[in-house]
């Protein structure tokens, strides 16, 4: 060590970044992630013996990083990566000045539910017990709300989640509603793109045909694990016919054509089967390098009062990371593009909450109603307006997602996983559901390391 | 990639995926659709931006600055 080469200066500009996260890989090498940058970089042995002392040291010194001749070089990577910043940053200020940006973001974002009806009678189902499809008259008011939309501000894109229900119970009102805002955007010089979030058992090979005139190109299908296990949970609701043969049918007509997203909903009753599907996809030939299929297991909750009685056979966090460990393993070694995916564990780096505290992002229930997060849709007393009626900035909802501040909470402003959380669910906040969030904060703090570190044994074992 | 003491870059900074991929506000959208930004994050044009950053911030970590 050649310390006292540097001058004053240079030990005194840069401080470790509160944000860091040092993750030990074992034989004494390790990695750095940053959850304000996302930036993540693994350090061999002596250097990462070397970049633990920087980053942990309330000095600071340049000189722990190595000889004049070596440490410039390290400190850069530290230094773009975020890791570490001069003295006068104020990185709270930046996480706050960054989230308010977000929030002010122009591009518009929909989630419309085409119909409360559905085909499935899942256990678990989050949605309460309304019935029917948007009418027309509804249709002709959301899509007078996005050309107004549209008339006010510059919007440079917009993407529409289409939901339910089963939204393909309705799919002339999404065909319909599709054309339409496409050809809003074109006018408007805007980009536009769909999600669809279906059972899949209505899918065709005619309707697939269809769809990507829609502008969907990513679609969503849950399984619960093979027949008789998906049975037990998610049947027809007529005659309680199975479902598991018209996914998998559907699967077969949707993979390699759009990304597909593979949810598996998990709880006590089938985490220990789930698995099997995973031989399943791989006989398929799904499961490879290109044809975007990505499985993801996710856990059950009692997020709504429809849903309350799940909280007796809910995973336990650690049983989740377990499963979701195993699957990273399985699909990494297919050639599936997982590694330092948010879908499979590994932390995003987010701007906000989440969509509903952005200021256009709306979800639209059939009776026309506007929320701001899926889990109020089914409640009519919590809307944040109605579509044909001026947006009240003063009502009481609308004031809430509004005013949403994660970074209000003392708690929350000197926590270190504060970019990665960004203060909890502001719904599950609003409704004082402690103990998840509890089980939030947790995740940040016990979990978030393991998922890392997971990730990065993978990378550097595959090269 | 600049290598030279085997540092790797496992995840770059998100402001350059975001910039690549042309976000207005230059950071996540929080829509959890980033698997298909898988292409976008290990694009070629940001593997030249880091090489670039390191390089610069390396000669100013040099120069004291």
């Amino acid at each position: 060590m050649e310390g006292q080469q540097y001058s004053r200066e240079q030990t005194e500009q840069l401080r470790s970044w509160r944000y860091n996260t040092l993750v030990p890989l074992g034989d004494g090498a390790g990695a750095v992630y940053n959850r304000r940058t996302g930036s993540c970089v693994s350090f061999p042995p002596d250097v990462y013996t070397r970049v633990e002392a920087f980053l942990t040291s309330s000095s600071s010194e340049l000189s722990l990083l190595g000889d004049s001749t070596s440490a410039p070089e390290v400190a850069a990577h530290l230094i773009v990566g975020g890791f570490a910043v001069t003295r006068s940053f104020d990185e709270l200020e930046a996480l706050r000045t960054r989230y308010k940006n977000a929030r002010r973001n122009p591009a518009l974002k929909l989630t419309v539910y085409t119909t409360y009806n559905c085909n499935l009678a899942c256990d678990y189902c989050i949605v309460g017990s309304k019935k029917g499809p948007m009418s027309a008259e509804t249709e002709a008011l959301l899509l007078r709300f996005v050309d107004s939309h549209f008339k006010k501000q510059a919007t440079s894109s917009m993407t529409v989640d289409w939901f339910g229900g089963e939204p393909l119970l309705a799919t002339g009102l999404i065909e319909r509603l599709s054309g339409n805002f496409r050809h809003l955007c074109q006018e408007n010089g805007a980009s536009y793109r769909a999600q669809l979030i279906t059972n899949g058992t209505l899918i065709t090979e005619a309707l697939a045909a269809r769809i990507p005139s829609w502008g969907v190109d990513q679609i969503q299908i849950t399984l619960d694990g093979l027949r008789d296990v998906h049975d037990s949970r998610r049947r027809w609701k007529q005659l309680g016919r199975s479902s598991f043969d018209d996914i998998v049918r559907a699967l077969r007509l949707l993979v390699g054509k759009f990304i597909v997203r593979l949810r598996v909903n998990v709880d006590r009753r089938n985490a220990g089967e789930v698995s099997g599907l995973l031989d399943l996809f791989e006989r398929e030939g799904w499961l490879n390098a290109h044809s975007r299929f990505y499985p993801y297991v996710a856990r059950v909750g009692d997020y709504t009062e429809d849903s309350a009685w799940v909280d007796q056979v809910m995973c336990s966090q650690d049983e989740i990371q377990c499963l979701q460990e195993e699957w990273l393993e399985r699909l990494h070694a297919c050639n599936v593009p997982v590694l330092m995916q948010p879908l499979y564990g590994f932390p995003e780096c987010r701007a906000t909450t989440c969509g509903a505290v952005s200021s256009n992002t709306f979800l639209v229930t059939p009776n026309g109603r506007l929320h701001k997060c899926g889990f109020d849709a089914d409640d009519d007393a919590r809307p944040v307006g109605s579509l044909g009626q001026t947006m009240d900035p003063d009502d009481p909802a609308a004031r809430y997602w509004r005013d949403f501040d994660p970074f209000a909470s003392a708690e929350c402003r000197s926590c270190e996983a504060l970019p990665s959380c960004m203060g909890f669910c502001p719904r599950n906040r609003r409704d004082g559901r402690v103990r998840l969030a509890a089980e939030y904060c947790a995740y940040f703090r016990e979990h978030e390391r393991r998922a890392i570190a997971k990730h990065i044994q993978l990378q550097h074992r595959r090269s | 990639m600049a290598e030279k003491t085997d540092v790797r870059w496992l995840q770059l900074p998100y402001e350059f995926s975001a910039r690549q991929a042309g976000l207005e506000s230059g950071l996540c959208r929080g829509c959890q659709q980033c698997i298909s930004d898988d292409e976008i994050r290990n694009a070629e044009p940001m593997t030249k931006e880091l090489e670039k950053s390191l390089a610069e911030t390396e000669q100013r970590v040099r120069a004291g600055r």
